[in-house]
Formats: C-alpha cells, structure tokens, sequence
C-alpha cells in the first residue's frame, strides 16, 4: 500500500500575521464584552445601544423574526466609527414583543484615528495581487475596516478576501501605509425543467436528485427547491475553480454536473447535490431557516476541481485542499475534495480518504460556516474560531442524526465528524475528543497560533459539551458528570444551539458567551430550571467553560 | 232467443263463466283474485305487446380499480372505489305471441349511475426513496349500462291483469368513468401532498353476453293500454380497458325494478 505524506486537513489551515498589529497606536483597544441577560444589566444596554444607534455608533445590519418564538425579533448591530465598520464589534439584541429579554456582544471602547484612507481600491487590490499571486475581479472591492488590534490599538485597513491554492485568505491592508497588517486564512473547511433523477452515492446508496432537463439533458440544478442549488462538475480543471473564486471567471450551464438520462452514473455530484439538498431541508425543518442567510441564497458546489489520479504530480497545497478537504468559501460557494485514490492512505493516520462528497456531517459542516457568515460572522481565529467550527460540527452532526439511523457503521448518525470520508474513524470526535487528539476540557485548549489559533483544535471542548447536554455522561479530565436531556430529545438541544449560535452570539464571543447565549437560548425555548437549561449549564461547566 | 253460452277458442268469453275455465289457467285466476275487480279473460289476447318503464337498478355491483403509475422513478399506487350499486334505468320492450301463451320479445334497456369515485394514491416523495406521501379524494364517475334481451316468453293473460314471465341471454355494452392518474399539488418540503383531482378516461367495454330472467306484470285500463311493473335480474361480466389500468374485469346487470305504460295489440 502506497503512502502518502499529508498533512492533517485541520492542519493545514495557518494563520500568518504579516505585520505588526496595533501601529500606529492612537488609542487603546478595549473590548467590552456585552451580556446582559439580567433585568438590570439589560436596562443598561438597551440604553447604550439605543444612544449608540442615534449617535451612528451601532447600525442595524439585519432585524429578523423568531422563527422559534413568536414575537421574538432579533437585531443584529454593527459598531461604526465614523461611518466605519470596526471589524468584530457587533451586538445582537433579542426583544419580546418591544421588550429586550438578552444582549450579547462585543463593543470596542477609545475608538480614535482618522478614517480618511491614504490608498485607492485600486492600490489595494495591486497590493493583494502582489502579496497572493490573485488579481481580483471587478466584483470584488476591499472593504475599509476599523481593525482591532489584538495587543491594543485600532488600525485603519482594508479588508479584501482573496482565495488561492491554500484557500481563501482575508487581507487586512494598512490602508495608510499599504502594510500588510493581517492576513487570516478564512476557508471554513472540513478539515430548465424540473426532474428526479437516481443515482448510487459514493458508499452505493441509492438516491434521489432534484435536478432539471436542459435541451435534453440532465443537469445538477435543483428546482424544486426554494433557493437555487447547482452543482458543478470541474471536471479536474483546477484553474477554472481558481479563477471562478476569485470572480476572474463565472461557471455556465456546461459546467454543471450532467447526465445523459436520469439516472446518473457518476457517484460523487450524486452525493454532494443530494446531500446539499438534505442540509437545506433540515435547516428548514427543524429550524425554519431559508437557507445559509435565512433569504434562500443560492447554493454553489463544485466537485472534481482536481483528478484523482493527478495526485502524484500535484503539489502539497492541491493536495491539502483540493485532495483532502472540502471548504465553504464564501456566498454560498463550496467545494468537495477529491480525497485520495485507492491504496493511498494518510502517513500520520492510517486512514484512507474517500470524495468529502461522501460525507453527510461534512456537508453539513460546511454550510452551517455559511450560516454563520450570514448570522453571528463569527471570527475565524482563536475563541470566535472555534465556536465557528464547533457550530458547524455541532449542525453537522445534527443533520446527520436528522437524516441516518443512530449507529457506528457507514452512513449511520454517530458523534464522529467525517467518519464516511476519513475512514476509520474520522477527524473529531464529539463524545470523546482525546481519542483522536482533541482537547475535551478548556484547561487543555490549544494556545498556540497554528490552525488560526486552534480553531479547529479547540472546538472539541464546545461541540463535547454539546454532546453531553444531550447524551450525558461525565467529562474525562473534568470528572464531572452532566444529566443530558436525552437521545430522544435530541431536537432541544439543537435548537437551543441553533438559537444561541445564530441570533445572540456575537461575532468575537469567547467559549464564555457562548455559555452564556446557549444557557439564554434554553431559558427562552424551554424555561428557566428546565431540563434543557440544567443539560447545558451542566454540560459548559464539565468542560471547563464558565 | 235463448243465448248459448260456450268457450271461445281463445278463451273465456263471459266473465260469470270464469269458474269453468280450464284447468291450466288456475295460475290467472289466482293472480286476478289478488286484486278487487278481479281481471277476466279477454275475448281475444292480443298478439303484440309493448312496454315501457323507468325505474332503478339496484346490484351489488362495485368497481375497484387498483393500479400503478410512474411518480418521481417509483411507482404509485392509486385505488378507486366506485359504487354502481344504484343505477337509473329506462327500458322498452315488444313481446310478440307466437303460440298459445309462448311468445318471443326483445328488451333494451339503459341503466345509468352518477356517483363519485374514492380514490386513493400513495404519491412519491421527490427527495426520498419509500417515503410516499398518502392522498384521497373524490371524482365524478358515470357508468352507463346498455343492454339487449333476447326473450322467451311465457305469459299469462288475464281480462285486465296480464303477466309475463320470461328468460333469455342478454348483451351488454358498459361505458364507464374510470380513473387513470390522480393530479395533486405539493409544496417544499413536500412531506404532505394534497389530492386536486383526478385524471379520467370513459371506457367502453366490449360486448358481454348474459343472462336475465323476469317478470312483468300488467293492468289493463283497456284491451291495449295499461300500465305495468317489471322485475328483471340479469347478469353479464365485462372487460374494460383504460390507459395505465390492467384489463378490469366488471359485473353488469342487477335486479331491474320498474314501472311504466303498457300496450297491447
């Protein structure tokens, strides 16, 4: 058996600080962490966030209905100096009926610099061009932001995102100086006619597909869907994915994955368009969600952007990406790995690797980073990082338990994430995250600056407190034991999550305001002392989190 | 001048004389002895007589249809009941006497039923394999049920009251209402679907021979017009074929009950 040396797909993911933060310093960095849930705290927060709206300090950026609680509505505020966003302050208010029932947040205090930029959009995207290799298309404009800085200081930037053979980056631009201040690796990855068409999945299971008739064909376009959900077949051609997410180029109808007849030879745009099918559905039903921004975006894979049998001649970055990973890019776009051909196996693991299309949790992982994009725009990087990826395994999971019979065989619901794909075993593992190396407790979080700060490292400590509200049990390291709400009920924990996670976190939160905002979510859904509530106050405080 | 009194050839001429009339006629006299006014004999029987009634059919006639049709690449399968245990029924008939009390007659009648049909469908889930969704309605159905008796006669006249009996294969022709799709509407998720209609066709069935055996009775206001009532059960299996149905077998026919003008000449 061959052997190929890769890198674990989590690993892979580097953050690179390109410059120093916090220079020229004209004020302090100050996060105020907000949450108020309390009578007396909220009734000073609903003041200061109403006088910083009127004062054109906060800004609505999205006002929605409880889709949970009627009468609920949830406001979601961005901080702005001076007209300017400052990047990771934000504030999402819950009102019942006019009355403010949670505040979470993170507001930035002693805000001063002028916000007058020395460099053009153009000089910044010939700065990005020059530092990733990538000119931008004409739709893509770098975003002026307010930086905080994580040592203290706030600095001017723009923020553009770029994507290339490591994934997309976001760049943050001295927009004075032109300095490359941060540079963060943003993939949120895995480690016609309306007709049915049939096919065997990846792991020979026979499905359905929503797909369309177009002149005679079949192609992966979904129609009876709310939203648009297409999926294309790249047919190995690398440098069209490329071009395509960095909007040089647009995918067309021939590029969508085909089929002569309905019934569809080709396993893996099988799987991938059915299972983004299934991921859509359970957002829907369990939550009343529309989609990753909740308006029915539209949905895009890709599948095949390399060749199996290319994986030889192809460099450790496509095979770290394109080979062994699937990846939410952004708006709505995704795209499967390729995994590795037979007989291949990861060096460090043993573990073969299947097409990321295989995996439903995978899948399911990978959009609920858009819906996250699309709610809490939860940082990628450090705490907010791994709440960001804790979530999507959390969703992942879920959805698998939605859809497959609890189990620990193939395509069966278990805690594993990826297990269908990286097999045996997976790449994390919920129930117990030592067993495949992952922190369980925070005292054991990863502190170093490797995967954006350990963000997917450190999500085992979340998505296994999210485990035992469910399941119970008692923490390894902890030793303390949770009285979770039961298999059976599964379902509260997932909208106690979904609730928490999508309409009170806020965009910089620590572990500790996600204890927070879920402890809020199940008080709001189930009541205060109820089952639910106790399972996740139990379960945070087994895991270290308080 | 003294009045002889004899027997006609054809029967019995005076009514006072009714206790002289043959034996074989006991059947009459027992019959007309039912009804005040007892009927007496005619002078002479006529030779043609001809009927005309309306009336119901009442059997135990269902129509189950059970077939399958290609939703979403698995199959459907839709049910559809429709009772023809009650139909409307016209008919006429001419008798002609050959000999004695044996004639020979032919009989047409129409029986039909408005009803609904209870149709059922078990509608594919378009994401799912094995997740069908369960829908029923109703929808209008007509059958129609044209017959021909070919009858031997065997009657039984009276002077008011006459009575046929008679028997005989019989030809059916059934034109039915049946179902061969059901149209319904979905919205995502599509977990539940709801019946809108369903798709139809007439079909005609190929001539089925029968049966039918019955009677009719008379009351004649005058030598050639009365009025009367018939009973009549006949009987026949037809096939019937319509677009995605197997070949549906049927029952036509029933216990005919009606009542209308009768003429006699």
């Amino acid at each position: 058996m061959r052997v190929l040396k890769v890198l674990f797909p989590a690993l892979i993911l580097a953050l690179v600080v390109t410059g120093p933060v916090g220079h020229p310093l004209r004020a302090q960095a100050r996060p105020r962490t907000v949450s108020a849930t309390a009578f007396a705290d909220l009734r000073t927060w609903d003041a200061t966030v109403d006088r910083m709206k009127r004062d054109d300090l906060l800004r609505v950026r999205r006002t929605t209905d409880d889709a949970q609680l009627p009468g609920r509505v949830h406001e979601r505020l961005e901080q702005f100096y001076q007209g300017v966003r400052v990047f990771g302050g934000d504030v999402a208010r819950q009102t019942d009926h006019g009355l403010t029932v949670s505040i979470f947040g993170t507001l930035y205090d002693g805000v001063d610099l002028d916000v007058r930029p020395a460099l053009s959009i153009e000089d910044v995207k010939a700065i990005v061009e020059r530092e990733s290799g990538v000119a931008l298309g004409p739709d893509r404009t770098p975003e002026l932001v307010i930086l905080p800085g994580d040592a203290g200081g706030y600095r001017l930037t723009y923020r553009a995102t770029v994507f290339t053979l490591q994934g997309d980056s976001e760049y943050f631009i001295d927009a004075k100086t032109g300095v490359v201040v941060l540079k963060v690796a943003g993939a949120r990855r895995q480690g016609g006619t309306a007709a049915i068409g049939r096919g065997k999945g990846i792991l020979g299971d026979d499905k359905k597909l929503s797909i369309s008739s177009q002149s005679g064909t079949f192609v992966a376009s979904d129609m009876l869907r709310p939203p648009s959900l297409k999926t294309y077949d790249a047919r190995g051609d690398i440098n069209k994915v490329l071009n395509f997410l960095n909007g040089r180029t647009t995918l067309v109808t021939s590029d969508l994955a085909s089929s002569t007849s309905t019934t569809w030879g080709d396993p893996v745009p099988v799987d991938a368009h059915a299972y983004i099918g299934f991921v859509y559905d359970y957002y829907f039903k369990r939550h009343g969600r529309r989609g990753l921004d909740n308006n029915n975006i539209s949905i895009l894979s890709i599948v095949h952007p390399v060749r199996r049998n290319d994986i030889l001649t192809a460099s450790n970055d496509i095979v770290g990406l394109f080979y062994l990973n699937a990846f939410y890019c952004c708006d709505g776009v995704m795209v499967f790995g390729e995994g590795l051909p037979p007989g291949f196996v990861l060096t460090s693991t043993r573990q073969t690797v299947n097409f990321f299309a295989a995996g439903l949790d995978v899948i399911g992982h990978e959009l609920t980073h858009g819906v996250t994009d699309f709610s809490s725009r939860l940082i990628s990087r450090n705490e907010p990082g791994a709440l960001n990826e804790a979530f999507s395994d959390i969703m992942g999971t879920s959805v698998e338990f939605f859809y497959q019979p609890a189990g620990s065989g193939l395509m069966q619901a278990d805690y594993l994430i990826g297990e269908d794909v990286v097999t045996p075993g997976g790449i994390r593992n919920m129930a117990n995250p030592g067993a495949l190396g992952g922190p369980d407790h925070y005292s054991r979080r990863f502190t170093g600056t490797d995967d954006d700060g350990g963000v997917h490292i450190n999500s085992t400590i979340v998505s296994h407190a999210f485990y035992l509200a469910i399941e119970g049990g008692t923490n390894r390291t902890s030793g303390l034991s949770v009285q979770g709400v039961g298999a059976a009920n599964r379902e509260q924990m997932e909208k106690v999550y979904y609730r928490g996670f999508t309409q009170l976190l806020p965009a910089n939160a620590t572990f500790a305001v996600a204890r927070a905002v879920t402890i809020q979510a199940a008080r709001d859904l189930y009541g205060v002392g109820s089952a639910a509530e106790r399972a996740v106050t139990q379960a945070w405080t087994a895991v270290g989190v308080n | 001048m003294r009045r002889e009194m004899r027997n006609s050839e054809c029967g019995i001429q005076n009514s006072w004389h009714t206790f002289l009339i043959p034996n074989s006629e006991f059947f009459v006299l027992t019959l007309a002895l039912a009804v005040p006014g007892v009927a007496r004999a005619q002078t002479t029987d006529p030779r043609f007589y001809v009927s005309v009634n309306a009336g119901v059919q009442r059997s135990g006639n269902n129509v189950t249809q059970s077939f399958s049709v290609q939703k979403n690449l698995e199959d459907m399968p839709i049910t559809a009941d429709i009772d023809e245990k009650r139909g409307v029924m016209f008919d006429g008939g001419v008798v002609v006497r050959l000999a004695g009390r044996f004639g020979m007659g032919f009989a047409a009648s129409v029986v039909t039923n408005d009803t609904d049909a209870n149709v059922t469908a078990s509608v594919p889930h378009p994401f799912f394999f094995a997740k069908p969704r369960s829908v029923a309605g109703t929808t209008p159905s007509t059958r129609r049920e044209t017959a021909g008796h070919i009858q031997a006669v065997y009657l039984l006249p009276g002077r008011r009251l006459n009575v046929m009996i008679f028997g005989g294969p019989s030809l059916f022709s059934i034109r039915q209402t049946l179902v061969t799709d059901v149209v319904y509407s979905e919205t995502y998720p599509y977990d539940t679907a709801t019946f809108s209609s369903a798709q139809t066709a007439s079909s005609t069935s190929k001539t089925a021979i029968g049966f039918h055996a019955g009677v009719d009775v008379a009351w004649m206001f005058s030598r050639s017009l009365g009025v009367g009532g018939m009973a009549r059960f006949a009987r026949a299996q037809a096939t019937l074929n319509a677009t995605n149905n197997p070949a549906l077998k049927v029952d036509a026919g029933g216990l005919l009950v009606g009542g209308g003008i009768r003429l006699a000449f």
